[in-house]
């Protein structure tokens, strides 16, 4: 009797990320988009009927798999491809490299779409980079049913974790929060005033934040007036001389202060006489500088907000934290959506036998009655259609019972057995017009 | 006072009770978007929640406009004529409540400051009550039919609306500023508050607008005045009720002045703006 259970719907994934892997290795086995194109259609040509996507971010690489044909690709031979294809051999990657299959991969995919897998958790970019990745390799028809549902769903999941717990919501970066105090202050800023107070490299690395909010003018003044030009002429700002800082301090809205002076260089009794000439303007002060160039005092004056880096570094552990606590509810969101995947690719398996069994019966049956309509020609139509309807609900009540205990089966093996079981009790056949496998048993006609 | 009007200048105890029930549904809004905040932070610490909402403060809200329409159409089957609720305290505080129910809609929906639509809230609540009050203690008529007095009470009105969006500016202010001030301590992010400038720049508005209709109050009230005499007396000029107005006007027309009198930026300002309008309200006790 031919066999009608498809094997297992298999899922296969190895990889590497920042935790297994240094970065010169995850370097090495990136794929640029074109380098990834070229590895999906060298899959293909290798193992025509799997299915393939391939994610390849600064923190990650991972290949997945839904393996077909016959032999179908090992998670040995993945690795193997893996190696070859970016020219790193074997023996360098044994430690970095972890293999997945069945519901870990699932599991593990949607972690890592949901960012909890993230080094940063809570960010967004790894959602559209895996999106990227999918978008290319259905590009390339390396991407099946099996992959089509896996990773829709994925981002689903994703999207609920978001929406629902909010896992992104503050910043965590210490530059990126005090350009949120700064939108706490200001509602804009063309035209505002940036000073800088110091050009080294920490200054140079908050500037590059700053300027998101595109700032109507920026000075730069440091103490050593060369490194004030070079930086000046570097971003395109102003330079003024440090002995106009009083005058500076004037015209700023604010002021990023992180000078390697011993002392600080703005105290309240400096900043109190400014404040009427800037007309009690509010400003804020960013002091990232240790030893701190801005007395803690100058935060008691009125319209003055000062931070500096251990109150940055406060606000961004505080919102890191509270995306710690949202963990947990987005892994609850996360396991119903592996909990409805895995269901899908379990009806993959049971779905030929259960459209097979009720096709044999619905035969059986329709033969019966026709036999028992043509020997009473005295029916009228409409006990002919009652006589039909008592036949159809029959079979359909005496099989919901069976058919139910074998696909809400969770266990692989129980499940294959008993498709097998009850595929040689029926002597069933595959239906002649079955080409597509139902995601879902057909429904009881009873209605019970 | 004909008998016709006898119904109109009487309230019923059902009426009091719609007026108390319409307040408190906007106490419940108030309390109810604080539950949800609280839920939200107790999320986010990761500990059980304590409480559930029962209902979105939005319902409240609608239930509270619902019952103060609802008041005021009772109202003018009373009077046994279509007229704006502008004859005495009672109806004029409800009026006021309907015109803040607007703005807080506005806030809430058209515009992202939606932290100055919960704090609008208790205000309402608050206008309400003293309305619910000067009705018990008498309805008084101010003979509305007359145009001036008419153009008074509606500039009253509409002004202590804005004065009171002003003073809800000022207090969300006055919070924002200090949650920027802890820097990052405590109570950090329960609510999403508004930039201090665009709090400041709505505090501004409103102060505008109702700097306008004083001034207009004024002037129409000191005709009144000149024009009745028998009504406040001859030296009406020295009624507590005249001299605090006097003193509120002041205040606020400093605040407008606040180019000039740069010292009043910022939390000075919101803090006039809270003082002007406790003022105005004692201007409103002392008529009780």
């Amino acid at each position: 009797m031919e066999n009608i259970i498809p094997s297992e719907t298999s899922v296969l994934m190895v990889g590497l990320n920042h935790r297994t892997a240094p970065v010169r290795l995850r370097e090495a086995l990136a794929f640029s988009d074109q380098a990834a194109e070229e590895a999906l259609a060298a899959f293909k040509q290798r193992f025509p009927a799997s299915e393939v996507v391939i994610i390849s971010t600064c923190n990650r690489v991972e290949l997945y798999a839904a393996p077909h044909g016959s032999p179908p690709p090992t998670a040995d031979e993945l690795v193997e491809f893996l190696a070859d294809n970016r020219g790193v051999g074997s023996a360098e990657t044994a430690g970095s490299i972890y293999r997945m299959q069945q519901q870990a991969v699932v599991e593990h995919l949607f972690n890592v779409v949901s960012s909890l897998d993230s080094l940063v958790l809570g960010e967004t970019q790894i959602l559209s980079q895996v999106k990227q990745a999918y978008q290319r390799a259905a590009a390339v028809q390396a991407v099946g049913p099996v992959f089509h549902a896996l990773f829709q769903r994925s981002f689903a999941a994703a999207k609920d974790v978001h929406e629902q717990t909010g896992l992104g919501d503050g910043h965590v970066s210490i530059a990126s929060v005090a350009v949120d105090l700064l939108r706490g202050v200001f509602d804009r800023f063309d035209d505002k005033t940036v000073l800088l107070v110091g050009a080294g490299k920490m200054a140079a690395l908050m500037l590059q934040h700053l300027m998101a909010v595109h700032p109507g003018r920026t000075i730069v003044t440091n103490r050593t007036a060369e490194k004030s030009a070079e930086m000046a002429g570097r971003y395109r700002l102003e330079s003024a001389d440090f002995s106009r800082l009083s005058e500076l301090l004037t015209t700023a809205d604010i002021v990023l202060a992180s000078t390697g002076s011993p002392e600080p260089l703005i105290t309240a009794e400096t900043l109190k006489p400014l404040m009427k000439a800037r007309q009690y303007r509010p400003l804020v002060i960013v002091d990232i500088a240790v030893p701190r160039d801005v007395d803690s005092h100058v935060a008691r004056l009125g319209n003055v907000y000062l931070y500096n880096i251990d109150d940055l570094e406060r606000v961004a552990q505080n919102n890191r934290g509270q995306r710690g606590a949202k963990v947990d509810l987005s892994r609850d969101i996360i396991q119903r959506h592996i909990a409805d995947c895995m269901h899908y690719l379990a009806a993959r398996n049971t779905g030929p036998v259960v459209k097979a069994l009720y096709h044999q019966c619905r035969e059986i049956s329709d033969q019966e009655l026709d036999a028992l309509l043509a020997a009473n020609p005295e029916f009228s139509e409409s006990q002919k259609q009652a006589v039909r309807k008592m036949a159809h609900r029959i079979v359909g009540k005496i099989l919901h019972v069976p058919v139910t205990e074998l696909t809400t089966q969770t266990a692989h093996h129980r499940r294959i057995r008993l498709a097998g079981a009850i595929q040689e009790l029926f002597h069933l056949l595959p239906p002649e017009s079955d080409d597509s496998v139902p995601e879902k048993p057909p429904e009881d006609e009873s209605g019970g | 006072m004909s008998s016709s009007l006898e119904p109109y200048t009487h309230l019923t105890i059902l009426q009091f009770a719609t007026a108390s029930g319409a307040a408190l549904s906007f106490l419940a809004a108030f309390w109810l978007q604080f539950q949800i905040s609280g839920r939200r932070r107790a999320a986010l610490q990761n500990s059980p929640v304590k409480s559930t909402v029962p209902i979105s403060p939005n319902w409240a809200v609608g239930n509270g406009v619902f019952l103060t329409t609802l008041l005021l159409i009772s109202r003018m089957v009373d009077a046994r004529r279509i007229t704006l609720p502008l004859s005495n305290y009672f109806d004029a505080f409800l009026l006021l409540g309907l015109v803040l129910s607007l703005l807080w809609a506005y806030l809430r929906w058209t515009r992202h400051l939606w932290a100055l639509a919960t704090f609008l809230l208790p205000m309402i609540f608050a206008l309400m009550v003293l309305g619910i009050v000067l009705g018990l203690s008498g309805v008084r008529h101010f003979g509305a039919h007359n145009p001036w007095v008419a153009a008074h009470i509606a500039s009253v009105l509409l002004g202590t609306a804005s004065f009171a969006a002003g003073c809800v500016g000022g207090i969300t202010y006055l919070l924002a500023d200090r949650r920027l001030k802890k820097r990052g301590q405590a109570g950090w992010d329960l609510f999403a508050l508004p930039s201090l400038a665009s709090i400041e720049k709505f505090t501004r508005h409103a102060i505008v607008l109702g700097f306008a209709l004083l001034t207009l109050a004024a002037i129409t009230g000191i005709f009144r005045a000149v024009r009745d005499p028998q009504l406040m007396g001859q030296h009406w000029y020295f009624s507590p009720k005249v001299l605090l107005t006097a003193v509120v006007w002041l205040v606020y027309g400093s605040l407008l002045n606040m180019r000039f009198v740069p010292i009043l930026r910022g939390a000075r300002c919101a803090w006039l703006s809270i003082i002007g309008f406790a003022l105005l309200m004692t201007v409103f006790v002392l008529m009780l």
